[in-house]
Order: C-alpha cells, then structure tokens, then sequence
C-alpha cells in the first residue's frame, strides 16, 4: 500500500484508492463556466454600488445613533443582524450591529438572520429572545434565553458557545438547532458536526444526527440518536430527569442498540451513576464491540479521559 | 481536563480560516490577477478561476448535499462570487473566499431542505454494484469530519492530487497530507465495518 499514490497519484498505486477513484469519479463536476453577465465589471455599475454601499453606510450609521443614543467613542466588535419578516422573507431591511450586552427580541412576524464574526452565522426564529454576551479572538458567546436558533458554525472547537438556562452548548464545529421553552427547558439537535452540552461539569456529546434534552432544574440528559426507539427515550427521560428512577437503568440498557452505543457511552460519565452502575453499562457496550486491547476496563470505569475518548473513536465507527 | 478539551484537535480541524497564501509555486497561475482580470469584465480569467476552483467548490458541496444538486449549487456558488467578488480584501486568498461561500450555500441548501440525506439519493435510479458501492462510499465520507470530508472529496471524486488540493485551498501541504491519510484511513474502517456487519 502505497501513501505516494494517495498524495499525488505516484508511487505503486494502492488498489482501494484506485477502486474508490472508478467508482466516485462518475460524480467529479465537469460542467462549464456559469455565463458571466455583461454588467459586472463595468466601471458605471462598480461606481454605483460603491456609492450605494457608502450611502448605505452612512445611513447605518445615522440610524444607529438614533436607535441606540450614546455609544462609546472606540468601535465595539459586534456583529452584523437582521430582523426579517416571516411573511414575505424580505430581506432588503436594514441591517444592524450587534455588540456584547445587546438583546435581540424576535416577535410572531420576525425572525432574525446574524453573521457570527468571520466563523458563521444563527438564525433566529420567531419569539425568540437572544443576548451577544461577548465577541472576541478566544470566545464568542451568545444567551438564548427562549425561542429557537440554528447555528452555522465553522470554526475550532469551543470558539462559539451559547448559554441556555439549562446548560451551555460549546460547539465543536457544523450546524445545529437549539430551542429553549418558557420554562427555561432545552432541547439540542445536531445536523452536521459535533456539540458538546455542558453544565456542572458533566458534559454531554453530541454528534451530528443524535439529540439532547435539558431541564433547567436538573441540567442535562444523556444524548441519543434520531433513531432510537421510543422505549429508549421514555426510560432516558425517567433516568435523567424522574423523581422515581426505579429500574430506569435497566431499561436504558435493555432498549440500546449497537446504534445506541453513544448514549451508553454518554453514561459512563452520568453524575448520577456509581461505578457499579457503569459496570453495568459497560458490560453493554462490551455486548456490541470488545474493548480495544490497549483498554482497560478499570481506566474506563475510573472515566480516564484519554480512554473514554480512545472508546468513543472505537465506538464512533457505530454511530 | 476535560474529555472534549483533549479531542477538540482530534475531531473538528479547523478548514475555514483564510490564511495568507503561499507565495506562488513554479508553474501556479496567479490567481490574484486573474481576479482582477474578473473585476474589470475579463470573461476568459472568470473561465480560469472556474477552471482552477470548480471542482474543489463541487467537492465541498457534494461533502453536504446530494451530488444531483451540486452541480447546479457550485454554478450559484461561482455567480455569487462573481457578485461580491469587490468585497474580496486579498485576491490571491480566492480558494479559501470561495470554498467559505460553498459552505454557506450548502448551509442555506440544508436549511431549506431541513433534512440530509444519509443515504444520497443521487445514484439510486441508476442500477448495479458500483453504483451502490458509490452510495455506500459517498454516505461513508460525509460521515467523517469536515476536514477530512472535503479532502477526501477532492481527491477521490474530482480527482486532484494532494499538492493541487493544497495550492486551492491555500493549505499546507503538510495539513493536506495528514488530511488525507488520516481521513482515508478512517474511511477504510467505515467502509470494511460495513462490510463485517
């Protein structure tokens, strides 16, 4: 096997990669350029837009002096928004700065559209109500305290992380929705990438297609996929979130799939489960994929972190 | 320390920022003149940076949507370059400027959609064990991180090499390589674990 061929097509040929090459290369794009309309580039028109640009400048400008009164003489970093009619989805309304310690309140008619910094953007839904806490080059933070938002993020890990009541999302990087109700009470949905949900301490992970609830009383629940059953859910919600928990262990365990491998892999870190309860849980796992032999059971029961992440990428193949 | 504060290396390299380009290899078009060839309505250079950036655009989509559709998305992407093509600060930073824009579009795809397919659908009415084996390939990649996704993308769909791929997306080659090895072997595993079950 060769990783000269790999790189740059030289080198004996690795017959997996040649294969793969045959059999994905009937989707490469091979279409021709877009037509290039006659306008663009023309001196008039660039003059046009330019003049447009500054006058909506300094329209921005003036209207923020308005709508905010005084504001500090040195630039804040802010970020670019705005407030769309659900309507009719017109998109020509003005934009606006959103700096740290500003709200955004989004009614049944509005929904807002934000550019996070140079690493993405958040929708924001209707009835929502969103706070920039901070911006910067280490962090950029957001406070949804109710409604829905949906996050384009790509960036390195932990650079974006919005706060809800119930815990805090620290994104890994990619897309995903995150809704608060009026009693404070979260639900995380990842699309694409990887989100981790954190409160105390605990932390919980989420990967693309897998979700997770959160209580503002009791924090968060352990993450499950899309897929998993209805049994799996109810006795989730019994052990994350119950008074009575009663055999809801049990039932969690009884109700995984290789599938569901993450959420029992979540649990090995469960505040709320001893080590003979992850015994347990690791007994399951061990069911659907034998440890790698670099493993030890003690090390995961002790939630070394280098295991349990060593477990999780073993796993991950699952998932 | 945390679990995730030791695997945010691992798992979400970062692709997006739009570093400084390398100064230009022997033999590299200048991709700085060619934008400004664009911005003052040459239509050849716009066929040039088509020419140099397509495929590494299509690959980025088709690392997020189905492959029936990137096609007709990496034409918006290139059109809506063109459009804000005199917003761009560091013309010789195009690749990453372009491969930024096909992000969001496949974001904005996505969002419309509000569903992706794992399986793609693109290859379904087509018939025979290749076809299938580039559904279950496709779906396999899309599952790794973006990084290795897009690469992968690159080099086993549209067919560039490393180096190539390095110069468009002004990686180094280094971060290319690794990219490609690592992603490849992950994409070995997912695709023998299928295989196993």
């Amino acid at each position: 096997m060769s990783d000269e061929y790999l790189w740059d097509k030289t080198g004996a040929p690795d017959p997996e990669v040649e294969h793969l090459e045959r059999v994905l290369g009937e989707a490469r794009f091979d279409g021709p350029p877009p037509e290039m309309p006659v306008t663009s580039g023309r001196p008039g028109l660039r003059f046009a837009v330019a003049a447009a640009v500054l006058i909506g400048i300094g329209a921005l400008t003036f209207g923020l002096a308005i709508d905010r009164g005084a504001r500090p003489e040195t630039p804040q970093p802010g970020w670019a928004y705005m407030l769309v009619p659900v309507e009719n989805g017109d998109r020509t309304a003005e934009a606006r700065t959103l700096v740290a310690g500003d709200w955004i309140e989004t009614d049944a008619t509005t929904r807002a559209d934000l550019t996070v910094a140079d690493i993405g953007r958040v929708d924001l839904d209707p009835d929502s109500r969103l706070q920039l806490v901070r911006t910067g080059d280490d962090e950029h933070r957001l406070r949804l305290e109710r409604g829905r938002m949906q996050a384009l993020v790509d960036a390195p890990p932990r650079l974006f992380v919005t706060e809800t009541p119930a815990g805090d999302a620290v994104d890994l990087g990619c897309l995903y929705t995150l809704e608060v109700d009026e009693a404070g009470n979260g639900l995380l949905v990842v699309e694409v990438g990887m989100v981790m949900y954190e409160r105390g301490g605990y932390e919980a992970f989420v990967p693309a297609k897998a979700r997770c609830e959160a209580r503002k009383d009791k924090g968060m629940g352990t993450p499950y996929f899309e897929t998993a059953s209805g049994a799996l859910r109810a006795a989730l919600r019994r052990l994350d979130f119950g008074d009575a928990q009663g055999n809801a262990l049990s039932d969690v365990i009884e109700a995984c799939t290789v599938r569901d491998t993450l959420t029992l892999w979540n649990l090995l870190q469960h505040p709320a489960l001893d080590q003979a309860a992850r015994g347990r849980v690791l007994d399951r796992i061990e069911a659907f994929k034998e440890l790698p032999d670099e493993l030890t059971r003690d090390a995961v029961l002790d939630r070394d972190a280098e295991t349990l992440l060593s477990l999780r990428d073993a796993l991950g193949l699952y998932w | 320390m945390s679990v995730d504060a030791r695997s945010t290396a691992r798992h979400c390299p970062r692709v997006t920022t739009v570093p400084d380009p390398a100064p230009l290899a022997r033999g590299e078009p200048d991709v700085a003149a060619a934008v400004a060839a664009v911005l003052s309505g040459d239509r050849e250079a716009f066929g040039l940076l088509h020419g140099l950036f397509a495929r590494m655009v299509h690959a980025i989509l088709l690392a997020r949507v189905p492959a029936r559709e990137a096609d007709d998305l990496t034409q918006d992407v290139f059109l809506t370059a063109l459009r804000k093509l005199d917003q761009l600060k560091n013309r010789a930073a195009f690749g990453p400027w372009v491969a930024q824009i096909a992000r969001n579009r496949a974001y904005d795809h996505h969002r419309r959609s509000r569903r992706f397919d794992t399986l793609p659908a693109e290859l379904a009415g087509r018939g025979g064990a290749d076809a299938l084996e580039a559904r279950e390939a496709l779906a396999a990649i899309r599952a790794l991180p973006a990084a290795y996704r897009e690469t992968l993308m690159m080099r086993l769909v549209e067919g560039m090499t490393g180096p190539e791929i390095a110069a468009r997306m002004s990686m180094t080659p280094g971060s290319v390589r690794v990219n490609l090895h690592r992603g490849m072997r992950l994409l070995r595993d997912a695709l023998g674990q299928k295989e196993t079950r």
